[in-house]
């Protein structure tokens, strides 16, 4: 009788007791009842905690979220109170890429709660369905058949000047994917493989150009093509390199093929047919492969690279589309996310994937904008998705999905087993400059605090830290200034700013 | 002197210093003003508003929590007081009665808005699950269990990858 009294306590109350639990503790009211399992679906705890890493497990949950959300000063005291206790605590984490450097940090709170300024890096008039990488130094973007490319001297991301933008004449067909290949270690390795409609590869040598841009000498300014190899019949969709695999490449290709390609001996390794044309492809590890397919459901798959060959490991059924986006963050790699053509965006975890459970954890979904993702990325706390048109970006917090506005409908679906995410923020600000409404956000790069993102014809910038980014081509070396000379810089022509820096557009 | 009216209609009459600690109480009191007529309040029963006015009398000069407990429960837990292993004697006796009584003065405290009592009753219940094994949370609870076997294969495989760790 006290019984269903415990389960029939209101939502909110049984939050603030689970908010006081630890994950073990949680794991284990999980496997209680029902009522309790859907309720903490709904919170979506899981999600974080994976993406927080496991060393937290021993900590409250309201007090996790003390220290990760934003909130009112006093709060954010006590939270880097804590974390600096906790840091303590598990010494042996402290080291290397971990967010509980994060644990503080304003990054949130700017997050949250500014709007974020928005720069107009790149303008053209060509319209391909333009692709943005970015590393820690180096912006490289395609434009048609060209590559523009720009690197910061800081070796500081979020990089806090733009030096002036370069252009690689590199293809005679239109480019359709470009990969960095940058070792953060040796800033002497920085190479860009192209990826065109013609079926062909290329990689080009920029970090030779930094050095001359450094030393300020003519000689040498200009990218070194490297090689250069024929791969499909058909147009290469999608390539992808890892920077704990050189000399790897992986493309997939209309003719329905992914390859593995050796890029020191330039030959193809390995292939394997694909079930349909591929949309888009994601190294997940070293031996792990994510590829988007054509066509539902079976549009997402997984694929392994043994030393005997490539071969497909499992579908994760789920989107109701083609998938077009996916990404995974290096701090864990058995996180997938996947935006598909119905306009959702989905987290899978590959280590519960097994069976017919195929590890779908979260679904990021508006009810109210269907419209095709093309492209996702997430830093392990938070999503971006871009939208099919109207340039529009959500975000998402992949930690905390429905704490505060829980209700029974939430926990009812999925029978628990997704969380339900509502969107954190939508940023449309590109639209209001442009124009063209009906652009679709081709390309993401998301990193902490900053967003690179290509529309139809421009590249924007996207930032929430609040600092002004500094003005690219401001230095004048001997050649920059007579092409100044000839062609006033075209940016601030057009917007008609002054030379005080860029100042924000969206504010 | 301000005038409660329980559900089953007993009069409690307690100090108004004492029970602004709730503050539902107090946004009423300080809407109406100066009034001689008794304060209904239909969600409390006789016995449970007994323990409400005591926890009140004994944490009467106690500071208050600030602006924190305006905020719903469940929002801002983590800010005011997240652990909860730091009940001190009084408290525990106080909350040393029946499971049901606890739930009806969970209810009470989150209707009547007293902050601190709130969390001191939640900690309480999060202390019976703290260290036990499903099998034992049911126990304590009372709790069928309504799984499917299918579910709690699933349930399981959900947790494998972090157990064994």
């Amino acid at each position: 009788m006290a019984a269903a009294r415990f389960c029939r306590l209101p939502d909110d109350i049984l939050c603030h007791i689970v908010g006081l639990l630890d994950a073990h503790e949680l794991m284990a009211i999980e496997r209680v009842c029902r009522r309790l399992r859907q309720l903490l679906a709904a919170l979506g705890w899981r999600v974080w905690l994976r993406s927080m890493g496991w060393h937290f497990a021993s900590c409250p949950v309201a007090r996790l979220r003390a220290l990760t959300m934003p909130g009112r000063p006093r709060c954010d005291e006590r939270a880097s109170k804590d974390g600096a206790r906790i840091r303590q605590q598990h010494r042996h984490i402290t080291a290397g890429p971990c967010y509980l450097a994060r644990i503080g940090a304003t990054a949130d709170r700017l997050w949250h709660e500014q709007a974020p300024a928005s720069y107009l890096l790149d303008q053209h008039a060509e319209a391909a369905g333009p692709v943005v990488r970015a590393s820690r130094t180096f912006i490289a973007w395609t434009v048609g058949s060209q590559v523009k490319w720009t690197y910061a001297s800081s070796k500081q991301w979020p990089v806090a000047e733009i030096h002036r933008t370069n252009t690689l004449r590199a293809h005679g067909a239109d480019l359709t994917d470009l990969a960095l290949d940058v070792a953060d270690t040796d800033e002497r390795r920085a190479n860009i493989v192209v990826a065109g409609v013609d079926g062909a590869l290329a990689s080009w040598d920029i970090g030779t150009a930094v050095r001359a841009d450094a030393r300020d000498s003519k000689a040498g300014r200009n990218a070194r093509l490297v090689w250069r190899m024929p791969l499909a019949g058909h147009g290469v969709q999608r390539i992808q390199q890892r920077a704990t695999a050189p000399h790897r490449l992986i493309s997939a290709s209309h003719d329905r093929q992914l390859r593995v390609v050796d890029t020191g001996r330039r030959i193809v390794a390995d292939q394997i047919s694909l079930p349909d044309r591929p949309w888009a492809l994601h190294w997940l590890a070293d031996d792990v492969l994510a590829v988007g397919l054509f066509g539902a459901p079976h549009s997402l798959a997984i694929y392994r690279l043994r030393p005997e060959g490539v071969e497909r490991d499992r579908f994760l059924l789920g989107h109701r589309a083609s998938v077009y986006g996916l990404d995974a963050c290096p701090q864990a790699p058995s996180l997938l996310l996947s935006g598909g053509y119905e306009g959702e965006t989905r987290l899978w975890d590959l280590r519960v994937a097994s069976g017919d459970h195929h590890g779908c954890v979260a679904r990021f979904e508006d009810r109210f904008n269907d419209t095709a993702v093309y492209c996702c990325q997430w830093d392990g706390q938070r999503v971006a998705s871009g939208r099919g048109r109207h340039g529009v970006v959500d975000f998402w917090d992949a930690r905390w999905p429905a704490w505060s506005s829980m209700s029974q409908q939430q926990c009812a679906l999925d029978g628990g087993t997704a969380a339900r995410m509502s969107p954190l923020r939508r940023t449309d600000v590109w639209t209001k400059y442009n124009g063209r409404r009906w652009t679709p956000v081709y390309s993401l790069c998301l990193e902490q605090t900053r967003v690179l993102a290509a529309l139809e014809t421009e590249l924007w910038w996207l930032d929430f830290t609040g600092r002004p980014l500094a003005m690219p081509a401001q230095r004048r070396t001997a050649t920059t200034a007579k092409k100044a000379k000839r062609k006033p810089d075209r940016q601030r022509r057009r917007t008609g700013r002054t030379s005080s820096g860029w100042p924000p557009h969206g504010q | 002197m301000v005038r409660l009216h329980s559900s089953e209609g007993s009069e409690f009459e307690v100090e108004r210093s004492v029970i602004e600690k709730s503050l539902l109480i107090k946004n009423m009191l300080d809407d109406v003003g100066e009034n001689d007529a008794a304060i209904p309040l239909p969600n409390v029963s006789g016995p449970i508003l007994a323990k409400v006015i005591e926890y009140c009398e004994h944490h009467r000069n106690d500071p208050d929590v600030d602006g924190q407990n305006t905020t719903k429960p469940g929002t801002s837990a983590g800010a005011s007081s997240p652990s909860s292993d730091d009940i001190d004697e009084w408290d525990m006796e106080f909350c040393r009665v029946d499971q049901g009584t606890l739930y009806e003065m969970i209810l009470a405290a989150n209707y009547l808005d007293i902050r601190s009592m709130l969390d001191l009753t939640c900690k309480t219940v999060a202390n019976m699950i703290k260290n036990k094994s499903p099998e034992e949370i049911r126990r304590t609870f009372n709790i069928t269990k309504d799984f499917t076997p299918e579910e709690e294969e699933l349930v399981r495989r959900e947790n494998a990858w972090c157990e064994d760790r």
